[in-house]
């Protein structure tokens, strides 16, 4: 199990620059797994590169294993490997099981809980596959991680509530219209948060966008970008009444939208309701425009709120993602580890089905006058013998396989003579067991 | 209050089938309540849609009850108050299936569950179930089961007001409690409340009217004296006034869901007073009431 190992840098530990020089583009990850390939003589390597991580994914032998990746890295960019070797974290084992999982459930995300990194870890693993770099074991890992990350999701509570205030105004969007594809936006202003809410509502489906600005050239701009109409601000008050959204965020120092001209509206509207979201610091939207029925008013200190409520929620749940991770690692261990014994004890019954072969023909020889029925007997009682010594034997050697205990497995095959098996058991050990081995990183960071 | 209504039951020769149907819906109804209460609270343990079998399987349980009655006793469930009001209690549950199988309205189940449940809990302890031996005519079942499925549009009218007001207020306190997360959007909340109206005020309309012509034939001094027909007067005009407002525009938003949860406190007042006045009321009294009973409607 310990070859499993990851390298990699994030947004924790590595500035955008550096993680920008470092990002592979799709076209030259091909190119890229087979270099990590070469310098880790094994079959089996994933690349994962976001704006936020780039990852190498591998299962290979050896010790030096870091220092081949790093220098791999480096070569790829034309960086020198001992700067990236201060930013960059290295899992063995265990340690790299854990992080896959804790990365494919969005734990160790910028956003916590955020379900776009498990797209792209799918992404990277498929294009891995397509390029034949994965094979029996990144294959069982890299299914028992997207396994996790869809439980962390359905039994906790790490993915609920936006964190975000664009994502969180969308939200509250759709708790009040069910159609939003027969609803208009009406933009004023055009704010870099009021445009990612726009986009966000775009997605949603919204049907219909106006744009107001001061300057009817910028709001044509900002229209064309999502397909709206652009009006010039001396019509904002006869559009006002055919929006179900209104997003504001210019820079005026007074209010643009006063309650009396809402609640015209309101009338025209025959009180349908309306989301105004008032995003300008100073706001542009009269605060007593909330009194009035059908509208709702949020600002950004409201939105602000709900988004610390949500990410105090996700981050209340930390403990539980960290457990089922460890519980999840652990079943996938065991059974990664049970499946690792299999050379051991196909050695171990050959052996003991040679001896019998060897013992029976020895007996059978001595007495020539046997009917062919006391042969059948005389063999399948020596089948039945041989299956139930090795039995308790082959269950023993399964127990300590799934305990990681591989001292014992080499102690046992040892003690058979099955030098392979030995040999196997020897690569498996435990890193945990030599601390000078141990998975090393920068810093005192990831556990 | 259960023992009693087995009591009274068995006076009546309620058969083994009828006595354990009866008693299986209004345990399956509790579960259901309790189901869909959680399923609003732990959306990612219990589903709703277990409480939308277990209450299906009640309503099962109950339409056999009706059945097992009618070929044991000859009677349609309208012989005393306590099985009008559990077939009015199945209404609610049709109209509530009707209504999510027709739109997509997570969280109401969490609301019509427990009601239905407390409804039956309610007329298990105080609505009289001996049979009064009124005798059923056409015009009489078509009365009440017209009022009925009215009975049924406003109560899932009242629920969604109740999902609405508690939403709005969230919304406009800024709030996002993970109680209101599952809810419905407001405009089919709305939605939803307008349309049980339009489809009940019609069906009231026609219950009533049917109603008053089936109790005409025992002359007006009876209609006079029926305790039913000032509160359900009222809920037929307090109702017009809500479909009247929002048409027109002079009733919106909040003010025209207070009125319907008006109306429908209204009817339950009716049946919950009915019911206690049956109980403590002598022989003659809860004979009087008995022909209520079977003209619900007034």
């Amino acid at each position: 199990m310990h070859r499993y190992l990851v390298l990699g840098i994030n947004h924790k530990f590595a500035p955008l620059e550096v993680r920008e020089r470092l990002a592979y583009p799709e076209r030259k990850v091909p190119g890229a797994l087979q270099h990590v390939q070469q310098c880790l003589e094994t079959d089996e390597a994933v690349l994962l590169s976001t704006c936020n991580r780039v990852e190498i994914y591998a299962f290979a032998e050896g010790m030096d294993a870091r220092e081949k990746l790093l220098a791999a890295l480096a070569a790829d960019h034309g960086m020198k490997a001992e700067y990236l070797e201060k930013l960059c974290y290295f899992h063995r084992g265990r340690d790299a099981v854990e992080h896959l999982l804790r990365v494919c459930g969005g734990l160790d995300s910028l956003v916590l809980g955020e379900t776009q990194i498990l797209s792209q870890v799918k992404r990277s693993y498929l294009l891995a596959q397509s390029e034949s770099s994965t094979g029996k074991q990144l294959n069982a890992l890299f299914h028992r991680a997207f396994h996790v990350a869809k439980r962390l999701h359905t039994d906790t509570a790490i993915g609920q509530g936006q964190v975000s205030i664009s994502s969180v105004a969308v939200r509250f969007v759709k708790r009040i219209f069910d159609d939003l594809a027969s609803k208009t936006a009406l933009l004023i202003g055009a704010g870099e948060v009021g445009e990612l809410t726009l986009t966000y509502l775009r997605e949603a489906g919204i049907g219909r966008v106006v744009v107001v600005s001061r300057s009817l050239d910028r709001a044509k701009e900002v229209a064309e970008r999502y397909k709206g109409d652009a009006v010039p601000v001396n019509l904002l008050e006869d559009y006002l009444p055919t929006a179900d959204v209104v997003i504001s965020q210019t820079a005026a120092e007074d209010r643009i939208l006063t309650k009396a001209q809402f609640a015209r509206s309101q009338k025209q509207r025959r009180h349908a309701p309306v989301f105004a979201l008032d995003l300008a610091v100073p706001r542009d939207i009269e605060e007593s425009t909330a009194e009035l029925e059908g509208v709702f008013l949020y600002n950004v200190d409201d939105l602000e709120h709900v988004v610390a409520e949500n990410t105090d929620e996700r981050s209340r749940e930390l403990e539980r993602c960290a457990s089922i991770v460890r519980q999840e690692a652990d079943q996938f261990l065991a059974s990664f580890q049970t499946y690792a014994a299999g050379p051991l004890i196909t050695e171990l019954r050959e052996k003991a089905i040679a001896i019998k072969n060897a013992e029976l023909e020895r007996v059978i020889s001595k007495f020539p006058d046997l009917t062919e029925a006391q042969r059948q007997e005389l063999t399948a009682f020596s089948e039945r013998l041989v299956n139930k010594l090795l039995h308790p034997q082959i269950q023993g050697i399964k127990q300590e396989a799934a305990r990681g205990d591989t001292d014992s497995i080499r102690r046992i095959a040892l003690a058979l003579g099955i030098d392979k098996a030995s040999d196997e058991a020897a690569l498996e050990e435990s890193p945990a067991a030599k601390p000078d081995d141990a998975a090393t990183r920068p810093d005192a960071h990831e556990s | 209050m259960l023992l009693q209504t087995f009591h009274s039951f068995t006076q009546h020769a309620m058969g083994p089938a009828a006595l354990v149907t009866l008693h299986a819906s209004i345990l399956l109804f509790l579960i259901a309540a309790v189901i869909s209460v959680t399923a609003l609270l732990q959306p990612r343990k219990v589903r709703m849609a277990w409480a939308d079998w277990t209450g299906a399987a009640g309503a099962l349980c109950l339409g056999t009850y009706f059945i097992a009655r009618f070929a044991e006793a000859g009677t349609e469930p309208f012989t005393n108050l306590f099985e009008v009001i559990e077939l009015a209690g199945l209404c609610l549950v049709l109209a509530y299936f009707v209504a999510t199988r027709l739109r997509k309205l997570p969280a109401l189940g969490a609301f019509a569950f427990p009601a239905v449940a407390i409804i039956f809990i309610v007329n298990l302890a105080f609505a009289d179930s001996a049979a009064q031996g009124r005798e059923s005519t056409p015009l009489l079942v078509v009365h009440v089961l017209l009022t009925l499925l009215s009975y049924g549009a406003f109560f899932m009218a009242t629920l969604a007001a109740v999902m609405f007001l508690m939403l709005e207020r969230a919304l406009k306190k800024h709030r996002d409690p993970a109680l209101i997360r599952n809810f419905p959007p407001l405009e089919s909340l709305k939605r939803l409340v307008n349309t049980c109206i339009l489809v009940g005020l019609p069906l009231l309309t026609a219950g009533l009217a049917l109603g008053f012509i089936a109790l005409s034939s025992s002359g007006w001094e009876s209609i006079a004296r029926n305790p039913k027909i000032p509160p359900s007067v009222v809920l037929w005009f307090v109702l017009l006034l809500a479909a009247a407002g929002r048409r027109l525009g002079f009733l919106q938003g909040r003010r025209n869901f207070y009125m319907v949860l008006a109306g429908f406190a209204l009817v339950v007042m009716t049946f919950v007073g009915l019911g206690i006045w049956s109980r403590t009321h002598s022989t003659a009294q809860t004979a009087f009431v008995a022909v209520d009973a079977s003209c619900i409607g007034i």
